[in-house]
């Protein structure tokens, strides 16, 4: 029998934060779950349980530690600080100051361990150089600020010296700021995110809650012949055990695009990963030992783990029947092709393309690789499901698309959407990766007949989503002068075992393989290739990353082809502000040019490098999710006060700040009078997802508008009660002036509803609906994004080194320079990570490398010497204010770029990512001489 | 466990390579010296390389009688013999070919920090993904 033995405990005494702790501990327990569980101090997060990525670090006797992997009887005896006692509200310590003022902190999951890493740095070096921290900070993390704003923040925070770059710039682009629009305020959630009191899903705990933990196909591709979980459902404290088979009083099939997804492995696991028996029990012990007593019988079939192998013919496949639609309108022309592992095709064509290059003097033609990459957001996904007595479903979820999961959880359960909530914390991190895990939490919730929380682990963050890795042919062709005349590309993006959000990647992503250029002739197509493998889902560029790879590497080779200068040539081709992109969709809305010249003149490209080092620059354009729709409300508090209730996760992009500004502007009032209300679809009105870069010029703009329409219900008051002129009428301050009159919020409330106590409410909605674009909807806006390396080379060990990187984005203007600034510095760290680091590795089946020790994000260390993003703003965008989205588009340059320099620097023409020393090493090792 | 001392004397380094938290390899040095600074014992090995942590006999012994100036100038030499005395086995951090390279590549760049610290000079050349010990 395999129980938990009982064994002894022991007493421990230690100094917490000052006071004096005496528990009794069980000898394995690790101080991660005493502080976190025991003592409730939330503050020290869990990430990967591996001492990697620093987010639990604490400080024993001054040093810091990784709680996940220290045991609590360590402690014994020892002073132990975490981030609660670092500093609070009232009196922060120097360094969370620092990290505010800087804009060190995004969503906040990394936080707690930087600050207390650095405090223990400061301790030994009062003033490290960038060098020395960047070197201690090889055990913190941090997915989302690209670690140049957490430098910033140490060389501040040690206050004896003042790195002039750490200062906070004010306006970075051209647009001259308004009273809160365009100001680099302090982000709304910094105090409580530096103070550790931020509440993720990860921290909640409801009563009576039981855990939920699942097993998973050790096989890439088995038939489930036998399941026995009699001795599991036997073990006391277990709740609830269920299979695939168990799920025949719910629909068991969800997915956003396909139904193929089930919420647990029906007959066939298709993939090493698949949950195939969810548990729920008393404690997370309690439910790990019951799928230790789980015994299945698996029969193995063939698999296919690479689009080579799932595109052969006669391949096994990896789906056999037909799955049924799921609730995305822009997909409702899915194009399978019956028989083979593809899933879905698009298609798109435009001008004559076989003529032209028929006539091109120039083609260059080649195949890029892009890899299997894992978003590992800091903190893993996660759900608690509640069902009530009247058999309503509440879920708490870190997803980014509470509608989505809402109508995903409505069609599993057959409940109408009225009687769903489900309600999203703070996030730490989604760059695409949260998306529908909440099915198997509230199945079981509704078996065990209580709450279940499915906390994923970083483990299981590999076996659920990553980003499509894609084959991808493109063919250029090119008039003797420099135009570029033809494109084809022909793209299979894996998208692993089950279709998730894919199909709608790769149209997206084939669809703009143009670019930025001017191409009168096109011919696209790509198809979805199922796999064996974690299947692909959306992740940051969304499609594009993989096909800008490819264009931007080939431009280059053009260039060299045509003896031309590589920026001239991208010049030459640029579309033009307000030229077509499609027929049919919107018109360029940024001026291309001169986010090109930006960046040219950056990294001061005519100075050519120094010896050692090589320059190069990537340009793409990325179109946002259309149709889609947004709305807000804002409620004007009878104090002047406003709630904005808006559903955009803030998962550390800073939408909070960003759309309280917006708000705050057009209200006038002070920032700190307006707060955002946390998503929940029983109260914060639709959003359609938050994801590609939409939040800030679709919910921004419906923020705006429901601004504006308390602002018109102020002023119709004014003129109704008071008398006052309509035409001279405008908000300032808190109040209603013109023509020498004044009226405040609150006297107009009162005035309106005869007492003290009505509010007003404004209601916003964006929605721009179909047309007769190729996609079916006009993208709102178009995120430009280039960007310039320069890099050095390790020729011996083929280590490459990007001495310096300058991202320019085009955002029509900045909301919050300095978030944007750190948005798109984290963009172009993530990008470094497919482009030198980052790849999920399979091996007979398996995944190699599914954990933080054998999969490598960017660290501190990897961040350029140099490293800048900058921002155009002409105010061109069909946001609020003239913004358009930031915060995806920074990170799709990165691999060409470097990769473009590489080859200028050691004649190397790499066509499959990551750039990693050995594939470089093997390069250099087989150039041609000469 | 007990650890001798190095003798007075005792020029050594450590230098791990690799992109991930575990390295492709790792290498360390040890040249003994007597009075003269003749180099009386090498130690010599790498890690990561071979399913074990390997000492590079060969290349120890051909160290022996060396003086500061002999170990930089035959720095290459050493390395080859080195590399050629590994069985690499190749793995998520490298395959068995780019190990055995890497390992010249390191033994010649390790026993040049070594002579530079021999020599009471603290090597002030970086490369990426590397750290020096």
């Amino acid at each position: 029998m395999n129980v938990i033995p009982i064994r002894s405990s022991s007493d421990i005494r230690f100094v917490l934060n000052g006071r004096a702790v005496a528990l009794d501990v069980r000898p394995e327990a690790l101080l991660l779950d005493v502080l976190r569980d025991r003592l409730q101090l939330k503050g020290a997060k869990r990430s990967c349980d591996m001492q990697v990525c620093g987010a639990c670090t604490v400080l024993v006797d001054g040093a810091p530690v990784s709680a996940c992997t220290y045991l609590a009887i360590e402690a014994d005896g020892r002073e132990l600080i975490t981030v609660e006692g670092l500093g609070g509200e009232e009196r922060l310590d120097p360094l969370q100051q620092a990290f505010i003022d800087a804009a060190a902190v995004q969503c906040g999951f990394c936080t707690a361990g930087m600050l207390l890493t650095a405090k223990a740095l400061l301790a030994e070096d009062p003033s490290p150089t960038r060098q020395h921290i960047a070197h201690y900070l090889r055990g913190s993390l941090c997915r989302c600020t690209g670690y140049r704003k957490i430098l910033d923040a140490i060389t501040l925070g040690g206050g004896l010296r003042q790195d002039p770059i750490a200062r906070a710039k004010p306006a970075l682009g051209a647009m001259a700021p308004l009273r809160v629009v365009g100001q680099s305020v302090r982000r709304t959630d910094a105090l409580e995110k530096v103070t550790g009191r931020a509440r993720y899903l990860s921290d909640m705990e409801v009563a009576g809650m039981a855990h939920g933990r699942l097993l998973r196909s050790p096989y890439p591709h088995a038939r489930i012949v036998r399941v026995d979980a009699e001795r599991a459902r036997a073990l006391p404290g277990v709740y609830a055990v269920l299979t695939g088979a168990d799920l025949t009083w719910c629909e068991p099939f969800f997915g956003p695009a396909l139904r193929d997804r089930p919420v647990l492995a029906v007959d066939v696991a298709r993939y090493e990963g698949d949950p195939v028996v969810a548990v729920a029990a008393v404690d997370e012990a309690t439910a790990v030992a019951a799928l230790d007593l789980v015994e299945i019988d698996y029969e193995d079939l063939p698999a296919v783990m690479t689009i080579e192998e799932a595109l052969a013919p006669g391949a096994p496949l990896v789906h056999t029947g037909e799955p049924l639609a799921g609730h995305f309108s822009d997909l409702a022309s899915l194009r399978a092709k019956p028989g083979t592992n593809i899933c879905h095709q698009f298609d798109y064509r435009r001008g004559d393309p076989e003529s032209a290059f028929a006539e091109a003097h120039l083609v260059v033609d080649d195949v890029y690789t892009f890899p299997r990459v894992q978003h590992y957001s800091m903190e893993p996904h996660g759900a608690i499901a509640e069902w009530d007595a009247e058999g309503g479903l509440t879920v708490w979820s870190s997803t980014q698309n509470p509608f989505s999961v809402r109508a995903e959880l409505a069609a599993l359960f057959d409940l109408p959407a009225s009687r769903i909530r489900v309600a999203v914390p703070l996030l730490g991190g989604g760059f695409g990766g949260k998306t529908y895990a909440e099915p198997v939490a509230a199945a079981l919730a509704r078996v065990a007949r209580r709450p279940v929380k499915v906390q994923a682990s970083v483990d299981d963050a590999f076996r659920t989503v990553r980003r499509c890795s894609a084959r991808v042919r493109v063919r250029l062709g090119f008039h003797r002068d420099g135009r570029l005349q033809a494109l084809s590309c022909d793209a299979d993006y894996d998208v692993g075992a089950y279709a998730d959000i894919a199909p709608r990647v790769i149209q997206k992503g084939t669809y703009t393989a143009s670019g930025p250029y001017r191409v009168p002739s096109v011919l696209l197509h790509s198809n979805a290739v199922y796999t064996n493998t974690t299947p692909g889902g959306a992740f940051r560029g969304f499609g594009v990353p993989q096909l800008a790879w490819a264009v931007e590497s080939l431009m280059d080779v053009a260039a060299e082809r045509l003896d031309r200068d590589p920026v001239d040539l991208r010049r030459q081709n640029l579309l033009a502000h307000g030229e077509a992109f499609a027929p049919g969709d919107t018109p360029v809305d940024g001026k291309l040019e001169e986010s090109l010249d930006r960046v040219a003149e950056a990294i001061q490209w005519q100075a050519g490098a120094a010896a050692g080092r090589a320059k190069g620059v990537a340009a793409m354009m990325k179109a946002s999710v259309a149709p889609s729709v947004s709305e807000a409300i804002v409620r004007l508090h009878a104090d002047g006060s406003a709630s904005v209730l808006v559903s955009t996760v803030e998962m550390g992009q800073g939408s909070r700040t960003a759309l309280a500004q917006i708000a705050a502007e057009v209200l006038a009032i002070p920032l700190e009078r307006v707060t955002i209300v946390s998503p929940d679809t029983s109260i914060t009105p639709y959003d359609q997802t938050t994801s590609s870069s939409r939040s800030t010029t679709m919910v921004g703009r419906a923020v705006q508008d429901a601004s504006a329409d308390v602002v018109g219900q102020l002023v119709k008051i004014a003129v109704e009660r008071l008398r006052m002129q309509a035409r001279e009428l405008s908000a300032e301050d808190g109040a209603i002036v013109g023509a020498g009159q004044r009226a405040t919020y609150p006297e107009l409330l009162d005035h309106h509803f005869g007492m003290r106590g009505g509010e007003l409410i404004g209601r916003g909605v964006v929605a721009p609906g179909r047309t007769s674009a190729p996609l079916g909807g006009s993208t709102p806006f178009w995120e430009v994004a280039m960007g310039g390396a320069e890099i050095s080379l390790d020729e011996e060990t083929g280590a490459i080194s990007v001495e310096a990187y300058t991202s320019v984005a085009d955002v029509g203007r900045c909301i919050n320079p300095q978030q944007c600034e750190a948005q798109d510095e984290g963009a172009v760290m993530q990008g470094i990570g497919h482009t030198l680091l980052e790849e999920m590795v399979y091996e007979g089946g398996a995944l190699l490398n599914g954990n933080l020790v054998s999969y490598r994000v960017p660290r501190a260390e990897d961040v350029p010497p140099r490293l800048e993003s900058l921002f155009v703003e002409n105010g061109d965008g069909a946001g609020p204010f003239g913004a358009k989205g930031v915060g995806e588009g920074s990170l799709i340059p990165v691999s060409p770029a470097i990769a473009n320099a590489l080859a200028r620097l050691a004649g190397v023409r790499l066509t499959d990512l990551p750039l990693t020393p050995e594939r470089v090493w093997r390069a250099l090792r087989d150039r041609k001489p000469g | 466990m007990r650890l001798t001392p190095w003798p007075a004397g005792t020029a050594g380094a450590y230098v791990k390579f690799g992109v991930y938290e575990r390295p492709t390899l790792g290498v360390a040095a040890a040249l003994m010296r007597d009075r003269d600074g003749l180099v009386t014992g090498a130690r010599l090995a790498v890690g990561c390389v071979t399913p074990r942590p390997q000492r590079l006999l060969a290349a120890e012994e051909r160290l022996r009688g060396f003086t500061v100036a002999d170990v930089s100038r035959h720095a290459d030499e050493i390395a080859t013999l080195a590399a050629r005395d590994v069985e690499p086995l190749g793995d998520l951090h490298g395959s068995a070919d780019y190990k055995r390279e890497m390992t010249r590549v390191f033994v010649r760049r390790i026993l040049n920090m070594a002579a530079a610290r021999a020599d009471g000079r603290e090597p002030d050349e970086r490369h990426p993904h590397t750290i020096v010990v």
